[in-house]
Parts: structure tokens; sequence; C-alpha cells
């Protein structure tokens, strides 16, 4: 007999991995979608792929990172033009996030900003300040607080990569709220 | 700020999220933490990131599928349940 994973299961199984996985899944396709409507198309059309695809049925496999797979993928010609707006963003950020930084790779002008330090807190909207790759890091790993494991696997990225990316991505946040904050 | 440290300020900025996800070897964690007295500039930055990642941390996460499509989503896995052939 086959393994089922709990979230295929029954309806109920399904529901409760719906309410508990789609507040995360929404607050990243807001962070990409041009609108709330379009955040919340994206997430279901994320669901329904992952469902009819498959991606659903590995007992083993994170849910949420089979959703968001299928989120950043467009089966087809997309007529919705916002929704394939915010598919391709996502997309984007996605495979681009592994070639933002090399691990010991220097990045002098994070660093050297550190000599002039301005006392900053960065504030959740200024998560917009970031080019979208690093947006996603800091979302998955430090908003979200997805698993490492999760998040190496969604970028296919290394351990000591995803913390070089992490780190850098922490650093322009740094830089972009002092940057902000020196010329307000 | 000095860069006159056994570890140097550049590589400890560089070792900051190593140092929080405690990924750091015991020789170089030691040199880390033996930086940070004499370098208010590196302190400075080693709290910010922890602020960082405290607000980041407080992101709400109280959005909710709206109930139509939460109900298309039911129904989508209704159908699947009746048909479960993975697509092409």
């Amino acid at each position: 007999m086959t393994a089922v994973a709990p979230v295929l299961r029954d309806e109920r199984g399904f529901s409760e991995a719906l309410d508990r996985w789609s507040p995360s899944l929404l607050g990243l396709a807001r962070s990409f979608a041009p609108d709330v409507a379009t955040a919340q198309r994206m997430v279901e059309r994320g669901w329904t792929s992952a469902l009819r695809s498959g991606h659903l049925d590995d007992p083993g496999r994170p849910v949420r990172l089979a959703v968001v797979r299928a989120m950043a993928v467009s089966a087809q010609p997309e007529a919705d033009l916002a929704l394939a707006a915010g598919q391709r963003a996502l997309c984007l950020a996605i495979r681009s996030s592994g070639v933002v930084v090399l691990p010991g790779q220097r990045d002098r002008r994070a660093a050297t900003a550190v000599g002039a330090t301005l006392p900053v807190t960065p504030a959740l909207g200024d998560l917009d300040l970031l080019a979208p790759p690093l947006r996603l890091v800091l979302l998955l790993v430090d908003a979200h607080r997805w698993p490492a494991q999760e998040v190496e696997e969604l970028l296919e990225v290394r351990p000591a990569a995803l913390r070089a990316i992490l780190g850098h991505s922490r650093r322009a946040l740094l830089a972009a709220v002092q940057l902000r904050g020196a010329s307000a | 700020m000095t860069d006159t440290d056994d570890l140097a300020c550049i590589e400890l900025v560089e070792l900051v999220t190593d140092y929080l996800e405690d990924a750091l070897e015991p020789d170089v964690r030691a040199r880390f933490e033996q930086h940070l007295p004499s370098c208010p500039g590196c302190e400075e930055h080693l709290e910010q990131v922890r602020r960082t990642i405290q607000v980041l941390g407080a992101l709400p996460q109280d959005e909710r599928l709206s109930p139509q499509t939460r109900a298309r989503l039911l129904d989508a896995f209704r159908e699947w349940r009746a048909h479960p052939q993975p697509e092409a």
C-alpha cells in the first residue's frame, strides 16, 4: 500500500493544510504580486497546480515548498497579466537568489558602511527597498522562519551559500535603511 | 572601528550571520567575540542585525485566503479526489 501524504488523505487534511500554510504563502505572494487580489490568485494557482501535478503526493516533501514552487510556474500562457507578472517576479527572485553572492565573496560596500554606522532599526516596509532576490531570502528565513533546509532546497544552494546570501541581504537592508535615513 | 585586530572589521561583518547561526568554528568564534569589546562599530552592527531579525520576525501573518478562494480550492480537492491522475 502506498503512503498518502497527510495533506491529501482527506478533505479535512487538505483544509487544515490550507489554513496552516496559506498565511505565509500569502505574505510571500504579497511581496511579488502587484496587488492583494493577485496575491490571492497566485496562492490559489499554487495550491491547484501542486495538487494536480502530483507535487503534494510525497509525504516527505514539505507542503509549502511544493506550493511555492508551483506559485512561481505558469503552466500555460497566462491571460491574467497581473497573475503572470507576480509569478514571473517570484520565479526570477527564486532563480537569481542563489547567484546573488558567492560564499567568501567580499561585500566591501556594506562592510565599510559599518565604519559610519548610524543607529537604525528597519521596519517591515523597508523590505521593499531591496532587490527581489534579497527580499525573498529575508522573507523566507527571517520573516516566515522557514527551516534553512527548505530554503536551501527552494533556492538550490548549499548551507554555506545560504548563510552568505542571508548575510548579504541583511547588510543590504541595513545599508538601504541607513542611506534613506542619511538622505532624509 | 579598527583594522589592527586579529579579526578585521570587514571580516567580522561578513561573519555576523554565521555567528548568529552558531555556524562558526570555535577558534573563529573566539576571535569574533574577542574583537567586539574593543570595537563599538562592530558591536553596533551586530546589534543592528539582531534587531533586524527581530523586526522581520514580527511580520504579522494574519492574512487568510478569501472565503471564495478557499471554497474553490476545496472544490478542486474534491475534483482531484474523484479523478486523481496527475496532469502531464
